[in-house]
């Protein structure tokens, strides 16, 4: 039992500061990133924590993404020029970090929590190939979804 | 308290004790905490019941609601219990304290998952357990146990798919299920017997916990083993070299502990042996179901006799009862056919019945000769 009144206060703050860092990182990256529209692909199971979402594939139009990765490896994919990269590229203006996991690349933007109501109408949607998603990316490569987009 | 006072009546009439010892002990008693394990047992349920309703509306997705009247919320939610977790503990209300506790923790869960909604944040379950058993580990200023034994719990399963589900990982498990199972379980047991030897410093309450944990996932890793058919893929050896340098640990620290007397040292380390044993043949050679059993009921008899010679007596009868009910399956597995006739029905529940009796008349005779034994 932690007996001590100072560090009981320290373990209460610990959770609420934690989230709250999370938060700020997360509206740091959606205000200053550079807005990108890409279009997807994908379908809908369910998330117990955080509800309905759909999972979706990300069309980079990018050739080579993670071919010949290992296992798990860091890569970087360049919107501008259009190139795929293990490394950081140095003369790229626009990229996404992901990592490469058994062939597929994940730069955390390929969720997208939805209403249950509309969950149907948009996996729907989405399979017939109207959808994008508007992400903001850092400069160093972070990407945070914004919107989803559907025709 | 009632069954208290008849028992009272009844040893007064018996001559044990004069009228005047009983009605100082009635004092005593009646001066203690009167928060009954059922009282307790309720408020949980009710605190578990608010923080599942709390994670269904976010599971809802309340598009009508702004994000940040949202956050807001939860945060107001997270402070306010803070505030009234402090408050009781300087008013020293130990339950109240315990439950806000609970409560404290499970939105700290509820609050991650509303995050990950609003900001889409990509991520599994397990990653999510592991934030929110990293962040709260203010379940251990709990009075009771219970808060800390839902911390740990979350832990462990958060844990336990990491290692599985996490290409981080997967150089070494190699989604072996039964590795992961074997290491969790020598962690537990390497927690506990870290305290014992003063690496580690644990309340009564830590230690019990970690104790329980340890008793659960050592079941869960031999049923595992029992119930998984061998993998159909080769499964490396180093899956299990998590294992084996916690049990290397296991091993030394059992060697040079001052407290346990030889014949206990000899116990735990003929168990780990044979836990060993069981986990190579299981996974690498081709053995018969009855030799799974074999194994269980000797892993599982070695730690009995371990429990009660630390006049642990609630966990060594627990055992027993598993040890039975192990026995009983056994006997369904031998007989095969035949057990699914009448015959056969009638024995099986004839067993069940005298086992029962027997374990109820004298299991506490059998822990007290075992203890007896093993000194």
């Amino acid at each position: 039992m932690i007996r001590s009144k100072k560090y009981l206060i320290f373990t209460l703050l610990l959770p609420i500061l934690v989230l709250l860092a999370i938060i700020i990182e997360k509206k740091y990256i959606l205000a200053t990133g550079q807005e990108v529209i890409l279009p997807i692909s994908g379908y809908d199971p369910r998330d117990i924590l955080s509800g309905h979402y759909l999972i979706y594939t990300v069309d980079y139009n990018v050739a080579g993404i993670c071919e010949q990765s290992k296992t798990i490896q860091s890569g970087y994919i360049c919107l501008n020029p259009k190139f795929f990269s293990f490394t950081s590229p140095s003369a790229c203006k626009l990229r996404i970090k992901g990592v490469c996991q058994y062939g597929r690349f994940q730069a955390g933007i390929e969720k997208y929590y939805i209403p249950e109501d509309k969950a149907i109408e948009l996996d729907k949607q989405i399979k017939e190939k109207k959808a994008s998603i508007l992400i903001s990316v850092t400069p160093t490569g972070q990407a945070q979804v914004k919107k989803l987009l559907v025709e | 308290m009632t069954k208290l006072v008849k028992s009272l009546e009844k040893w007064v009439s018996l001559g044990f004790i004069d009228k005047k010892q009983a009605d100082l002990i009635l004092r005593h008693e009646s001066s203690l905490s009167q928060n009954s394990w059922v009282l307790v047992g309720f408020l949980i349920l009710g605190i578990v019941v608010i923080s599942v309703g709390i994670i269904s509306l976010i599971a809802a997705n309340w598009q009508q609601i702004p994000a940040s009247i949202k956050l807001f919320a939860d945060f107001s939610l997270l402070i306010i219990c803070s505030l009234l977790i402090l408050r009781a503990g300087n008013l020293k209300r130990d339950l109240q304290f315990d439950i806000l506790l609970l409560f404290f923790i499970l939105l700290c869960l509820a609050s991650i998952g509303l995050i990950a909604q609003i900001y889409n944040a990509n991520g599994e379950f397990y990653q999510a357990l592991m934030l929110w058993s990293s962040i709260t580990i203010v379940a251990f200023a709990a009075h009771r146990m219970f808060v800390p034994f839902i911390w740990f719990g979350g832990f462990l399963l958060g844990a336990i798919f990491t290692l599985l589900n996490s290409p981080l990982f997967y150089p070494v498990f190699q989604w072996n299920l039964p590795a992961v199972l074997m290491a969790t379980t020598l962690f537990c047991a390497c927690l506990s017997i870290a305290h014992k030897n003063s690496i580690l410093t644990f309340t009564k309450e830590t230690l019990h916990v970690v104790n329980i944990w340890f008793f659960i996932m050592g079941l869960i890793s031999l049923a595992c083993l029992e119930m998984e058919p061998r993998p159909s893929i080769p499964v490396d050896v180093i899956s299990y070299s998590p294992g084996c340098i916690l049990a290397i640990f296991l091993i030394f620290s059992i060697l040079y502990n001052n407290l346990y007397r030889t014949v206990q040292k000899t116990i735990l380390l003929l168990t780990l042996a044979v836990y060993f044993l069981f986990f190579y043949l299981a996974t690498f050679q081709s053995i018969h179901d009855i030799v799974y059993a074999i194994f269980t009921l000797v892993i599982l008899g070695l730690m009995a006799v371990f429990f009660a010679s630390c006049q642990m007596r609630t966990l060594f009868q627990y055992l027993v009862i598993i040890i039975g009910i192990r026995f009983i399956i056994l006997y369904f597995q031998a007989l095969g056919g035949l057990a699914a006739t009448g015959v056969g029905l009638i024995i099986s529940g004839m067993f069940i019945i005298a086992m029962t009796i027997l374990w109820h008349k004298y299991r506490l005779a059998l822990a007290i000769i075992t203890e007896r034994w093993v000194r």
